[in-house]
């Protein structure tokens, strides 16, 4: 309701009796009159703060380092301050804005400090105080868009000090684990969980390869973002981690298939004991879970994780043959149950088994122009097949009655 | 929003911030000084406009004084110096690990670059030295080693105080 929508039927009432003159601006003061030149101002203001910073930036070798810090100094707690003031009177989106503004500030001014007085890095560590300063304004301003940035700097910090120091940042790894984890948990949003499983994911690679720990270990940790949607209450919107940990998982079993075959690529993978261990306790719990809340048809989802690469012989088939009992699996479930979800994700995840199998076993014999050929045929007959059944399903669960 | 937990957490950001920069100026206070002699090189390889470049003897370590056989590039390593004769120091040992400082040596820390024929590159942080305005051909025809003072905090940042030029 606008402030001059109301304040117009508002005086036809009075002159109509039906409310008291008191009673009017009781209604009005009810709601405030959006002043929209101060929009203007706030961008005016945010520009001319950049404006300044890029100029600053252009000249910043003839400064001085003192003069430095006090740019520094200022305009982090200039957009901090202004920010602060606008979220709290004015317009919280705008005030936001300023407060990203000043935790950018904060993290370039870390890097820039560093710089000027010759600090030599370690680790990510400048992530990780950037990373606490984001989350503490985070929890006082509640705003989504600095809980994105969280995500971002301890992702990126992570994945950065990976690169450049070939290290994993314990502490990083906790507040994502820990921190980020417990923001997902509380607010219970699709999209903070979908972050949260790429995230956990993200971490784990850079863990596994900045240590000594097999790739393998990727297996490990999706199956535990898989079991953490066991965990917690079933309306806690979770499929976020099941569908990225199945994805990943998918996508890890196609690499294998292409380089468990050429030897030299993955010649001998050594089989750790803890490794096995910490499978078989994760994907226990999962199955019990499955079996004691009735969903026993996703225990097909399990065949994804099952490590027949350490197997001597056939690991590329072996893992293929895994791939296709998924995609099945979906599909057959999908289909008993009117899940068109399930459908939908077996229908691709077969296609792509097809494709990756026909890969497999034709290229080497085939004539090139012939393999591209009837692959593509093969494709379209299969698409077209599994395309209608899918659209009969659909307009049947329309209609109501079940194939 | 807490306007003074929001205060409180703005605050410590630029303590943060200006504790970086104090640390530099106080190091010499509460940190250990040290000597250090370059590496012969070209002089005309050495000035870049603002900066002059700094190769250090304790760039390389001997094969020899190192605890662990094996190094990745930019694994942090501990150097432990110790002055000779002159009160120039030198490389005594080095070790991945951090252990206790025997008597009259000094830590310095660095990261490993590479393997060179004559022992292990490590690179401190201290290779450039920014000159004032019109004094850099003085380094630029000079011919010989210059000593160089560096400030050693005990959390490991360093200083170069001073560059002197051996006659």
């Amino acid at each position: 309701m606008k402030h001059d929508q109301i304040q117009k039927e508002a005086k036809k009432w009075v002159k109509e009796g039906i409310i008291s003159s008191e009673q009017y601006t009781a209604i009005l003061s009810r709601y405030p009159k959006h002043d929209h030149r101060f929009l203007l101002m706030a961008f005016g203001g945010l520009f001319v703060g950049l404006g300044f910073l890029t100029f600053i930036a252009s000249n910043w070798s003839d400064l001085t380092n003192a003069i430095k810090m006090v740019i520094i100094l200022v305009a982090m707690i200039g957009f901090y301050g202004v920010g602060e003031r606008i979220y709290r009177k004015h317009s919280r989106g705008i005030g936001a804005t300023f407060l990203v503004v000043g935790v950018l500030t904060f993290g370039a001014g870390i890097i820039l400090t560093g710089q000027m007085y010759h600090y030599m890095a370690y680790s990510a560590t400048a992530f990780f105080i950037w990373s606490l300063a984001v989350i503490a304004v985070f929890i006082l301003s509640q705003e989504a868009v600095m809980l994105v940035l969280a995500f971002g700097i301890i992702t990126v910090g992570q994945i950065y000090g990976g690169f450049t120091y070939h290290d994993f940042h314990l502490g990083l790894g906790l507040l994502f684990l820990i921190g980020l984890g417990y923001f997902t948990y509380k607010h219970q949003r699709e999209w903070i969980s979908t972050l949260y499983g790429i995230g956990f994911f993200l971490q784990s690679l850079v863990l596994v390869l900045t240590s000594d720990l097999s790739y393998y270990w990727l297996f490990a940790f999706l199956l535990l973002l898989y079991s953490l949607s066991e965990i917690v209450s079933k309306d806690f919107p979770v499929q976020a981690f099941k569908r990225i940990a199945l994805a990943l998982a998918f996508l890890i079993g196609i690499i294998q298939v292409f380089t468990l075959q050429s030897g030299w690529v993955l010649q001998d993978i050594q089989l750790e004991v803890s490794f096995l261990l910490v499978l078989i306790v994760i994907g226990g719990w999962v199955i019990y879970r499955k079996i004691t809340t009735h969903s026993s048809v996703e225990l097909v989802d399990l065949a994804l994780f099952v490590p027949v690469f350490l197997l001597p012989d056939l690991k590329s088939a072996l893992v293929l043959i895994m791939l296709y009992i998924f995609s099945l699996g979906r599909l057959l479930t999908g289909y008993k149950d009117g899940d068109a979800e399930m459908i939908n994700i077996g229908t691709i995840a077969f296609l792509v088994s097809t494709l990756v199998a026909y890969f497999q076993l034709a290229w080497d014999f085939l004539d090139k122009s012939l393999f591209f050929f009837i692959g593509g045929v093969l494709l379209f007959t299969l698409g077209y097949l599994l395309e209608r059944r899918r659209r009969a399903f659909c307009r049947a669960e329309e209609r109501g009655d079940r194939l | 929003m807490k306007k003074w937990l929001f205060i409180v957490v703005v605050a410590a950001q630029a303590f943060y911030l200006v504790a970086m920069a104090v640390s530099y100026y106080v190091m010499e206070d509460f940190g250990e000084t040290v000597t250090l002699q370059t590496a012969p090189v070209d002089p005309s390889d050495v000035f870049y406009g603002d900066y002059v470049i700094l190769n250090y003897e304790v760039n390389t370590i001997p094969k020899g004084q190192l605890s662990e056989g094996e190094l990745e590039r930019g694994d942090k390593v501990y150097v432990y110096l110790v002055p000779n004769d002159n009160g120039i120091f030198e490389v005594q040992r080095a070790s991945l690990q951090k252990q206790n400082a025997k008597e009259n040596e000094v830590i310095m820390t660095g990261r490993y670059e590479f393997e060179a024929n004559d022992g292990f590159q490590i690179d401190y942080g201290i290779g450039r030295y920014y000159v004032e305005d019109n004094s850099g051909e003085t380094y630029e025809n000079h011919q010989g080693d210059m000593m160089v003072e560096i400030a050693i905090a005990p959390w490991g940042q360093k200083r170069i105080i001073e560059v002197m030029l051996a006659k």
